[in-house]
């Protein structure tokens, strides 16, 4: 599959080639100037025609820097224009492509002559983008509270403050045959494989698509098995976050408009780690992983237990519940199922509500309907109120996972659950398992292994994985990204144990 | 697409023919007795807990009483009578009575014991009276008939009782050289009472040990851990005890062979005449007391094995530990030995206190 | 390694090998299966409770049996088909092969079918078996397609969930009366080898070695994983039938059909009773891997000899699966079709030693010769 979508890519890009050789900077002009907001005027004392999207670039640089020099000098040629503009990354070229480009992304086009060949680009970008602030899908109380913001350059200088290393590199290409979305591909060179570094760059390659507009097209685009429910690239809004696992080996895909940036390869567990969980002493730490890994449990498969229960292994329930859960149950019209999906539907209305209202309202909404209608529920005898605690319950602890992806799979993969536990109790809930952890061992993130370090059997990647082992036991880089460098650090050093009173 | 037909073709078996009834729509038996009618009929009634609605928190039992000539008979009528399909898999609480137990339990122990949806931990229980008088009265407010029975039988064991449940009666009834044996209830006005252990020879009720010789039962068969004796004597000197052992040892050296049983039990002194109480004698009170404890348990336990012995049933399970211990073990052989193997009993009793106000 | 002439080993791609240490989930997974659920009873019948020797006996013989395997494996580098053709030639060698897989595909039925009778008999009664069956093969293909290593992953985790399992023992062993179970060897040795005999079926699967071993990334060092499954697997099956002993009068135990799963019922939590259930369920993820190991090895075969597309194979053999299992519809048959394969799979264990002693005596004549 890959090999076909590859060779489609390179017969489309050559078709794109050669409509643009027949583009002239006439044309080109043409074209834009149906455009409002392209302006194209002569200025200067010997009217040089100057050219730009008045939306993009700077005012301040062509009434300070540009216009005055024009104005005062004369010149007969752009290389003489050149070394007078006090602008730095000046480029004066005939290819109408280049311009074209360079013109869309903000840049001053100046010609002697509206004829002329020969134009000398300006960068004089300006983009209005959001300012740098606190992450708010993957808040944490301590720890840095920068986040990612819309601008692959603002992104990168984030990450490369925090990585001041010759060997931090960025590989830029450009995706989306519309919107030419750029997107870096970022690894340390050294650590990370070149292997993976291959893949990505490969697979980004081969996406054929008119429009990127975020990080999670390529997620869906690039991943392995683009039907699975797992997200199969991690996405992260934290740059210390990104930092840490691109120093782990894994490369990192930032796309220009996304505040978002992947990782990869990703395993499944490393979607269960928070960066809270660097941030506090190992004990505490993995005790919190533990209990966020049961809380993912607990909100995939209590409803489907309950339902498989109290349909058919009632003999299951111990006598002193048994009251409390049939009494709560008498007057319920529905079976156990429908009332388990007329509650979890109810839940997941709440929660599509919150999602697309503004947060003030949407706040009132969670509450108002969690409260207003759970209560009247059960009131009106339509839900137990049994149930509507564990539902309440299974959807808190949905929210627990650190990553927002992996969230919405776990929204999913309940129902699956439910339909088994109808058909066959507690041993179609096993059967549902089966087919998932099946799934799951066959999914791949960009070809390695996404059920890691469980299979294969990682004893190195488990140190990091379900718990959190202390910093000083860390002393090797995970096996999944297969780090060409390994070592952390030296481990014997620092794990030097001093005897008492010395 | 071969998924969704699947799922469409799952949904269609979803709404189609499978019954199912959820766990409020069934008719939870708790508690099921079986009362004598003649040779051929038996009288058997259900407790059907019923509960009511969440504020008032009360639950009603809801009896059916039907006469059928086995047991097989006996589920389709009940099932007749009852609003809702009838489940058995919560039985807690499974009741005879004494005439039925005199006949042989045999025909229920094999339904109880094939039924895979019948617990191993439920309590089996024989009346003394009618068993459908007895799950049918009201006891408490708030609880059925069978929590009552149930909890009357768990707490008892606690104490001074055997254990015994269905997992323990089978597994005597089954084996060779050991018998089972069931708690003895007896309904007194508004209550229910363990008045003493019926013992079985195989499937059928022979004799009973009554309630002052209980403990030494359990004793002699279990580890006991909180229990009370007290001497017969006027001063009604009273034993908690703590801690105890039991070893059996077997020689069978002669013809028949011989069983020493040694029994250590330590505890302490919970009840006292102020009179014989005096401070510097203390120490050879204790012996003394000592003494009189192991003499009292040593001469029960042995009264209580003749009882054994004549009734030709092996609670103990003498049978089965020669079986285990020594090869060539012949049943017929056993049987016919069994009324008079010479079993000795050997008490060792410590008091550890004589309480704290001394 | 290639001793033997015109056999070459069997060449498999890195990616899908499997590294040693899995060799022992892979055996242990494939010995484990429904046996363990009610062989107490089984074995009792001939040695009582002395049939705890039986299982050690048994399980020194699949030790040895397994040895063997392995030298076979080694001189001839290749797997069953190859060692087939090259000591009996293409048409033998082939049908013996076709014989093998067609022997897996037993060892595949009977666990299905005795597993869904568990089902029927434990959890509900009214089961509709066709769509139950039906849904558990396509889950079954579902692995099995996914190739040998997504196999032994799914051993891997089964192991893993169902290791707690094992602590469920403790329960029934404070309820039960070690007074009665004294190490008195009252059996003669001829029951005990009848016990051991009886066992076979619950220790049935280091066969499938034959199939898998080019599979494995360095099969030399996979020996000691593969003797420390079959450790396992007789340690489980030891404590198991201990506890079952402890648990059960010795006449009590041969009214029992499933003594395991009766064993857990005595099991409970303050909000949870009743473990068989749990124990049941659970165990879904034990039948898998097994039935799974078995349909890949019988579908291998034909893959191996016929260069038939093993999908279409695996597609043939679930539906051959699906009909039979349908067709077995009667408590009697399953108990048959148990003792059946209890049978055919002692002989095929059998089989190994004599392959063995044949490969030596070709290996001897070729060297001679040759010399």
């Amino acid at each position: 599959m890959w090999k076909r979508k590859k060779k489609r890519a390179r017969e489309k890009k050559q078709n794109e080639l050669k409509e643009k050789s027949d583009e002239t900077l006439q044309t080109l002009f043409e074209a834009l100037k149906k455009s409002d907001d392209f302006k194209s005027y002569q200025a200067g004392s010997n009217r040089y025609v100057v050219s730009y999207l008045g939306t993009l670039s700077e005012p301040k640089l062509i009434n300070h820097s540009i216009l005055p020099v024009l104005n005062e000098n004369v010149f007969f040629t752009l290389e003489e224009m050149k070394n007078m503009l006090p602008v730095e990354d000046l480029e004066i070229t005939e290819d109408p492509t280049g311009v074209r480009e360079k013109i869309m992304k903000g840049y001053i086009a100046i010609q002697l002559k509206e004829s002329d060949k020969n134009v000398l680009l300006i960068p004089a970008v300006t983009v209005e983008g959001r300012q740098v602030s606190i992450p708010e899908v993957e808040f944490s109380v301590v720890g840095p509270k920068e986040a990612f913001v819309e601008s692959l350059d603002k992104n990168m200088s984030l990450m490369r403050k925090r990585l001041t290393l010759p060997q931090f590199t960025m590989k830029e290409v450009s995706v989306g045959k519309i919107t030419k979305t750029r997107i870096g591909v970022v690894y340390i060179d050294g650590i990370a494989d070149p292997d993976n570094v291959n893949t990505v760059l490969q697979r980004l390659d081969a996406i054929e698509y008119d429009q990127i507009i975020d990080s999670s097209f390529i997620t869906q685009m690039i991943a392995d098995n683009s039907t699975s429910p797992f997200p199969q690239l991690l996405d992260s809004e934290r740059p210390d976050r990104v930092v840490e696992v691109l120093v782990e080996g894994k490369i990192a895909i930032v796309v220009d408009g996304s505040p978002h940036v992947l990782t990869c390869p990703t395993t499944i567990v490393e979607f269960f780690s928070s960066s809270d969980d660097y941030f506090l002493p190992w004990p505490l730490a993995s005790v919190f992983r533990l209990v966020r890994l049961f809380a993912v449990f607990f909100s995939v498969l209590s409803t489907s237990l309950y339902v498989a229960i109290l349909t058919y292994h009632h003999e299951m329930i111990p006598e002193e519940l048994m009251s409390t859960i049939v009494s709560s149950r008498a007057d319920i019209p529905f079976p156990p199922i429908l009332e388990v999906v007329i509650l979890e539907l109810t839940i997941e209305l709440l929660r599509e509500a919150g999602a697309r209202l503004p947060t003030k309202i949407g706040q009132t909404i969670g509450i108002v309907g969690g409260i207003v209608i759970g209560t009247a529920a059960v009131e009106a005898g339509l839900t137990s109120n049994v149930l509507l605690i564990i539902v309440a319950l299974a959807a808190l602890a949905s929210f627990t996972t650190p990553v927002y992806q992996i969230g919405n799979t776990i929204r999913l993969i309940r129902f699956p659950f439910l339909l088994g536990a109808q058909m066959w109790g507690l041993v179609g809930v096993s059967m549902i398992m089966v087919f998932y952890i099946g799934h799951l061992i066959k999914l791949k993130s960009i070809g390695r292994p996404f059920f890691a370090p469980l299979y294969p059997l990682r004893f190195r990647d488990l140190r990091d994985a379900f718990i959190r082992l202390p910093f000083n036991t860390q002393s090797e880089r995970p096996l999944q990204t297969r780090p060409v460098d390994p070592i952390r650090f030296n481990r014997k050093r620092a794990s030097e144990k001093r005897d008492v009173d010395e | 697409m071969k998924r969704k037909g699947l799922l469409v073709l799952m949904l269609l078996f979803l709404t189609g023919c499978q019954e199912i009834y959820s766990v409020e729509d069934r008719a939870i038996v708790q508690i099921l007795g079986y009362d004598y009618v003649d040779d051929k009929e038996v009288k058997g009634t259900v407790g059907i807990p019923h509960y009511g609605e969440e504020e008032k928190r009360t639950v009603e039992e809801l009896n059916l009483t039907v006469t059928a000539q086995s047991i097989k008979e006996f589920t389709d009528k009940i099932e007749k009578e009852s609003s809702k399909p009838i489940s058995i898999g919560k039985l807690t609480v499974s009741l005879y009575d004494r005439e039925l137990a005199e006949n042989g339990l045999d025909e229920f122990l094999d339904v109880l014991s094939r039924d895979p949806r019948i617990g191993r931990n439920i309590h089996l229980g024989i009346v003394d009276g009618e068993v459908q008088e007895m799950i049918e009265a009201k006891y408490n407010q708030n609880e059925t008939t069978a929590r009552y029975v149930n909890s009357i039988i768990k707490n008892n064991s606690r104490r001074n009782f055997p254990r015994s449940n269905l997992h323990w009666f089978l597994y005597a009834y089954y084996a060779e050289g050991l018998d089972g044996y069931l708690p003895l209830l007896k309904k007194q006005n508004s209550h229910i009472k363990v008045t003493g252990i019926a013992l079985f020879d195989k499937g059928t009720f022979v004799s009973t040990v009554e309630e002052d010789k209980v403990l030494i039962l359990k004793l002699l068969k279990e580890k006991v851990e909180k229990g009370t004796a007290s001497l017969p004597t006027e001063e009604k000197t009273g034993i908690e005890i703590s801690d105890s052992n039991v070893k059996y040892r077997i020689n069978t050296k002669g013809e028949v062979p011989e069983f020493n049983i040694s029994l250590t039990i330590t505890g302490f002194i919970n009840e006292i005449q102020e009179s014989s109480l005096d401070k510097e004698q203390t120490p050879e009170l204790a012996n003394k007391l000592e003494k009189d404890f192991a003499e009292y348990f040593k001469e029960n336990s042995e009264e209580l094995i003749a009882q054994f012995q004549e009734n030709n049933t092996d609670p103990l399970g003498l049978g089965n530990l020669l079986k285990n211990r020594r090869q060539g073990f012949d049943k017929e052989k056993w049987e016919e030995q069994y009324p008079d193997v010479p079993v000795n009993v050997d008490v060792d009793v410590k008091i550890t206190g004589i309480g704290i106000s001394l | 390694m290639n001793k033997i002439s015109g056999v070459k080993g069997v060449n498999i791609p890195e990616q899908f090998l499997i590294t040693p240490m899995f060799v022992f989930f892979v055996i242990h997974s494939m010995q484990v299966g429904v046996g363990i659920m009610g062989f107490e009873g089984y074995i009792a019948e001939h040695a009582g409770f002395d049939s705890w020797i039986s299982i050690l006996i048994a399980g020194a013989f699949m030790h040895i049996v397994l040895w063997m395997t392995y030298s076979l494996l080694h001189s001839s580098g290749g797997d069953i088909v190859s060692i087939h053709r090259g000591l009996f030639g293409k048409y033998i060698g082939g049908f013996l092969s076709v014989v093998i897989s067609l022997y897996f595909l037993l060892l595949a039925l009977t666990v299905l079918r005795t597993f869904v009778e568990i089902i029927q008999v434990w959890m509900f009664p009214s089961l509709q078996m066709k769509l139950f069956t039906a849904v558990f093969l396509g889950i079954i293909y579902y692995l099995v397609v996914g190739g040998f290593r997504l196999v032994t992953g799914f051993c891997m985790i089964s192991v893993i969930l169902t290791l707690p399992l094992l602590l469920l023992l403790l329960f029934p062993i404070q309820i039960g009366n070690v007074n009665y179970l004294y190490p008195a060897i009252e059996h003669g040795f001829v029951d005990l080898l009848a016990s051991a005999k009886a066992t076979t079926l619950s220790f049935l699967g280091i066969e499938l070695l034959l199939i898998f071993y080019p599979f494995i990334k360095k099969p030399q060092q996979s020996v000691k994983w593969a003797h420390f499954g079959v450790f396992f697997t007789v340690l489980i099956y030891l404590a198991t039938a201990l506890v079952a002993f402890i648990y059960y009068s010795e006449e009590q135990l041969k009214q029992v059909t499933w003594g395991t799963i009766s064993l857990w019922k005595i099991v409970e939590f303050p909000f949870i009773e009743r473990f068989e259930y749990i124990g049941i369920s659970l165990w879904v993820y034990v039948i898998i891997p097994n039935i799974c190991l078995a349909v890949w090895g019988a579908t291998r075969i034909p893959k191996r000899l016929f260069k038939i597309s093993q999908k279409k194979m695996v597609i043939l053999y679930c539906v051959i699966l699906f009909t039979a299992t349908l067709l077995l519809d009667d408590r009697q048959i399953v108990e048959k079709i148990n003792d059946f394969t209890s049978q055919v799979g002692f002989y095929v264990l059998l089989y190994i030693p004599v392959l063995f002693v044949i490969s030596k005596i070709f290996h001897k004549v070729r060297d001679t010769n040759e010399t």
